[in-house]
């Protein structure tokens, strides 16, 4: 009975994959971005992409023009920026983008979106990146307890600094740098609610201020003062805004932000091109002048569910995102600072980060 | 007759008796009761069987793997030896409800399946409920129900089965099973072990310079055991023990955008079963009553020290459940039926309370049905079934589901015979113990998904005077499914369950199944052709873009056959799947393209004296066609696989 060997035989060398490992790729309906455009003078959106499977990507939309160019990242480089896109810090003409799930830090060369490397940090969750000194930046990092130091004349980690938390947002004032901690819904230490003061120099941790519970973003007025938004946990429910003194070290003043479950539980500091007006989302909108005590709603949510929120350094406008379902391209919806909406446009799924250029 | 041309002749023979059964009502309520001495199906509602004949072909596969293959589910596969979750009728993962002999096998916490956890050799018969055909087992398969069920061997002989399978994904499985029974005892032990590296290459178009990445993170190793004893008390009275124990402990594939996996999954499950049947000629009754433990945990690295940080989640359910299923043929044309069904759930999780609190909260839940109905037969041709179940949960009551089914024959003489049938029912399905408590976001305010469905069929069977056997079946359905539940995220990432949708799903269904038998050759094709839309009706607000647009991660379109010849003691299978495209988000703006699997196997039996062998060579995906199932989770190629089965 040859029959049937002769026709396995047949199958199995006579055929080759019909189809190429691109076919198999998910396709996206994004229209595509003109070979000319460059992404200047304009804004980038950077969207996370669903955990796991999906794919962060980057939309840009000019300041002075109705174009939104989406998925510019894929479209320039012909593959993708992974998943969990967290943040981009531009650095002069380079753009490094903290992807979390995948557990690096992509380079682009902001113009023209091209790819121009990457530092590959196995098993890690980077989050933000900010330049230190001309040699190096620091990267906060979500699980590991640590923050990584940068050199970027050789994009390799140097060095990396136990913390013991999940470190976030950070700024420099005068030789230090200070850096929000606290933990993941995960962690059942207690404790670790800190903000962290680090010599520059030598990146170590000289000391730590206890802050009300999850301290999650912060940002620097134009008296260089130090304000850092506590969301104030699932459990604990105690929402505040600290204002610190960065070199006392001590907490000037406490604002409590009430909430009644942990729906009402704030995100996102901004602050404004003068210093003075600070903005973040508890449901609606507030601004929050540095000189008052008492913030205002100024974009109330509606139907909508606020998820990302930038506030223009050229004019103060105001940008919110929402994620709709989480599962389709999100929405951007921009605000001037009395609260009247100006414009809105559709981006990548899950609009997290609005970066100014 | 040696013996495999005995077991072909019973896939015919089983085949005809099902065509013949359609014809004749009457008749097809006393086959099945022959064939499986269980309670009858429903009449006029569609339910498919898979025998053991078939389920001997895929001993080494998983019961999602099988399913793929002979029945219209779509299912979802996370990466080679990945969770396999089922999409029925174009509906979510946890309206398929899993049986094993009558016990409900979907997770209390998750509501759902993973059908890479069941080893086909663990089952000897499946049936597939399509829609409201599962209601006779209990609610929420929205979508349908699948039941694994076991037959005693009582044929008073010894039957030894041994069965390696290698695979060139570096796969071992090995399968052994012993029965034997006597005029009053039998039993049946059974025995399963995996050790799969689920290894392949594969060319990553997501990085730089399209490099090629090994997919070294999808190992698996899974055993398990299964001891079954059949009692005889009497003539009419058995007693019945099943006890199923299983372990799986997986590596879990990452995305092609990370190069380094860092989860892990364990499942461990223990099942006892004791039932005690009933079998007279007209009164028949099964009671069930089953413990369930399962545990489950998961792990996380989440650091690259040397004694990495790690997540870990875990989260144990115990489960009693007790099913009282009786019939009663009152005469002829009457059969009544009835019942309870009983679950008693306990969850205790690090996940139903904050992580700063280190006791672990226990989670409880009391549901009990009750249900009863008839099948009726006013004339010969005619016949129709009701049935009625109410549920308690919690001793809240829950919409009460009634469901009717009619069916006509006609022309049973003529060289085809047809049947209609039609039915309309409403079912239900409870919210999950995760979407009520997972902390902080579970809900406690959910209210179930539920509606009715509509279903028509039409049957035509051919009664050819020569070797050719013919039978086709098209089925419409409609349901819209009100309260539909979505996680989406209420707070900055905190994704919390609401019911927000409304879900319209229908579409057509079509199989095809054609015998040939003559002398040394037998044929067997079967193939099944589905469209199925599944939409949303509801909008969250005017920005949302997923209204009318098919459900992510649901084909509408899909096909699977297959054709089977046997020549002597040679056989060969040729299987074909075909997928439509499957949008990966809800407002259509990424879908993954169609994809087309084959695979071919071919084998030989031998034999000497009373051994038995069989020798299976495989291939799937004969072409290397390059698919996804889960957006940027990376699947196997082509695939080269040897089986060696021993029988005694």
């Amino acid at each position: 009975m040859r029959f049937p060997i002769l026709i396995f035989i047949l199958v199995t060398l006579s055929f080759d994959a019909c189809n190429t490992v691109e076919d198999s790729m998910p396709i996206s309906n994004t229209p595509e971005v003109p070979e000319e455009v460059t992404f200047e003078e304009g804004l980038f959106v950077i969207n996370e992409g669903n955990f796991d499977w999906g794919h962060g990507t980057l939309s840009f939309k000019k300041y002075e023009s109705d174009s939104v160019y989406e998925e510019i990242y894929k479209q320039r480089n012909d593959f993708e920026l992974g998943n969990v896109a967290q943040s981009m810090t531009i650095i002069g003409e380079k753009g490094y983008i903290c992807v979390n799930n995948s557990e690096r830090v992509d380079i682009i060369e902001t113009k023209t979106a091209k790819w121009i490397g990457r530092i590959e940090i196995p098993r890690s969750s980077p989050r933000y990146l900010l330049p230190i000194d001309e040699n190096k930046a620091y990267i906060t990092e979500l699980y590991a307890d640590r923050f990584y130091v940068l050199n970027l004349d050789s994009n390799t980690i140097q060095k990396e600094v136990r913390t013991s938390g999940w470190t976030e947002k950070m700024c420099k004032v005068g030789d230090f740098v200070y850096m929000t901690q606290t933990r993941t819904v995960y962690d059942s230490r207690k404790g670790g609610q800190f903000l962290l003061k680090i010599n520059a120099q030598t990146d170590a941790i000289v000391d730590s201020l206890a802050l009300p519970y999850g301290p999650i973003d912060l940002q620097v007025d134009k008296n260089d003062k130090i304000w850092v938004l506590c969301n104030g946990g699932l459990v604990q429910l105690t929402p505040a805004i600290v204002q610190v003194d960065p070199i006392q070290f001590e907490i000037i003043k406490t604002l409590d932000l009430s909430a009644n479950d942990y729906l009402s539980m704030p995100s996102r500091l901004r602050i404004n091109k003068e210093k003075d007006i600070l903005y973040y989302i508890q449901k609606d909108v507030f601004a929050l002048p540095i000189e008052t005590s008492t913030p205002t709603s100024i974009i109330p949510k509606e139907k909508r569910l606020f998820y990302g929120l930038g506030v223009s350094p050229r004019n103060n406008d105001i940008y919110v995102a929402d994620a709709i379902d989480y599962v389709q391209k999100g929405w951007i919806f921009k605000y001037n600072q009395e609260g009247v909406k100006l414009d809105s446009f559709k981006v990548g799924v899950i609009p997290n980060e609005i970066v100014f250029q | 007759m040696n013996n495999y041309k005995f077991r072909l002749l019973l896939i015919v023979c089983f085949w005809f008796s099902q065509a013949n059964a359609q014809i004749d009502s009457t008749t097809y309520l006393s086959e099945v009761e022959i064939i499986g001495q269980r309670i009858p199906e429903r009449i006029s509602f569609k339910n498919t069987k898979i025998d053991k004949e078939q389920i001997d072909q895929y001993l080494s596969a998983s019961l999602g793997e099988l399913l793929t293959l002979t029945t219209p589910i779509f299912i979802k596969s996370y990466g080679a030896g990945g969770t396999a979750t089922p999409s029925f009728r174009g509906t979510g993962a946890s309206h398929t409800q899993v049986y094993w002999n009558g016990i409900n096998l979907n997770s209390p916490m998750l509501g759902q399946v993973d059908l890479s956890l069941f080893p086909v050799a663990f089952t000897d018969e499946v049936t597939v409920n399509y829609g409201a055909s599962s209601l006779l087992y209990g609610t929420g398969g929205l979508g349908g129900g699948i039941q694994m069920n076991s037959k005693l061997n009582w044929d008073k002989k010894q039957e030894v089965i041994f069965s390696q399978t290698y695979n060139t994904l570096q796969n071992s499985i090995t399968n052994g099973s012993i029965s034997f029974s006597n005029e009053k005892w039998s039993s049946t032990t059974k025995l399963f072990y995996k050790d799969g590296r689920n290894l392949f290459e594969f060319v990553n178009p997501l990085q730089p310079e399209t490099p090629t990445w090994s997919n070294d993170h999808s190992g698996q190793i899974q055993y398990g055991a299964l001891q079954e004893v059949g009692y005889k008390i009497n003539e009419n009275h058995t007693l019945q023990g099943n006890i199923w124990y299983q372990n799986s402990e997986r590596k879990l594939t990452p995305s092609m955008d990370s190069r380094y996996g860092d989860s892990k999954q364990g499942d461990e499950s223990f099942r006892g079963l004791v039932t005690w049947k009933v079998n007279h000629d007209n009164f028949k009754m099964e009671w069930n009553n089953a413990y369930i433990h399962d545990y489950l945990w998961y792990e996380k690295l989440l650091s690259n020290d040397e004694t990495p940080k790690t997540t870990h989640s875990n989260s144990t359910s115990y489960q009693y459940q007790s099913h009282l299923r009786a019939s009663y043929q009152v005469h002829d044309q009457l059969l009544l039926r009835g019942g309870y069904d009983y679950t008693w759930d306990k969850i205790s999780s690090n996940q139903y309370q904050a992580s700063s609190d280190s006791t672990i909260i226990d989670v409880h839940q009391n549901t009990i049905d009750l249900y009863g109905g008839f099948d009726y037969f006013p004339i010969e041709q005619l016949s129709m079934s009701f049935l009625i179940r109410q549920q308690w949960i919690d001793g809240d009551l829950k919409p009460i589901l009634p469901s009717l089914g009619i069916e006509y024959q006609w022309n049973q003489n003529g060289k085809y015979s047809y049947s209609l049938r039609g039915n309309i029912s409403k079912n239900f399905h409870a919210p999950s113990l995760n979407d009520r408590y997972w902390y902080p976001v579970g809900n406690p305010d959910l209210l179930p998904e539920q509606g009715w469905t509509y279903e028509g069929t039409l049957g035509i069977q051919s009664h050819w005077k020569n070797n050719w056997r013919l039978s086709y079946d098209i089925t419409a359905f409609s349901s819209i499914i009100h309260n539909w539940i979505v996680w989406k995220p209420a707070v900055s990432n905190l994704w919390r369950p609401e019911n927000l949708k409304k879900v319209h799903s229908r579409g057509i269904e079509q199989i095809l199944q054609l015998t040939y038998h003559k002398s040394d050759w037998q044929w067997i094709g079967y193939a099944s052709v589905s469209y199925v839309k599944s939409e949303n009706l509801e909008a969250y607000d005017e920005l949302d873009q997923s209204v009318g647009t098919q459900l992510i991660y649901t084909p509408v379109f899909s096909a699977q056959g297959y054709i089977q010849a046997n020549y002597k003691s040679w056989y060969g299978i040729v299987e074909q799947q075909i997928y439509g495209k499957r949008l990966t988000q809800t407002d259509g703006s990424e879908y993954l393209p169609p994809y087309y699997l084959t695979n071919f196997s071919i084998g030989k039996q031998f034999s000497f004296r009373q051994h038995r062998f069989d020798l299976k060579a495989r291939i799937e995906n004969v072409f290397a066609f390059h698919y996804q199932s889960i957006a940027r989770k990376p699947m196997p190629g082509r695939v080269y696989q040897l089986t060696f089965t021993y029988k005694l």
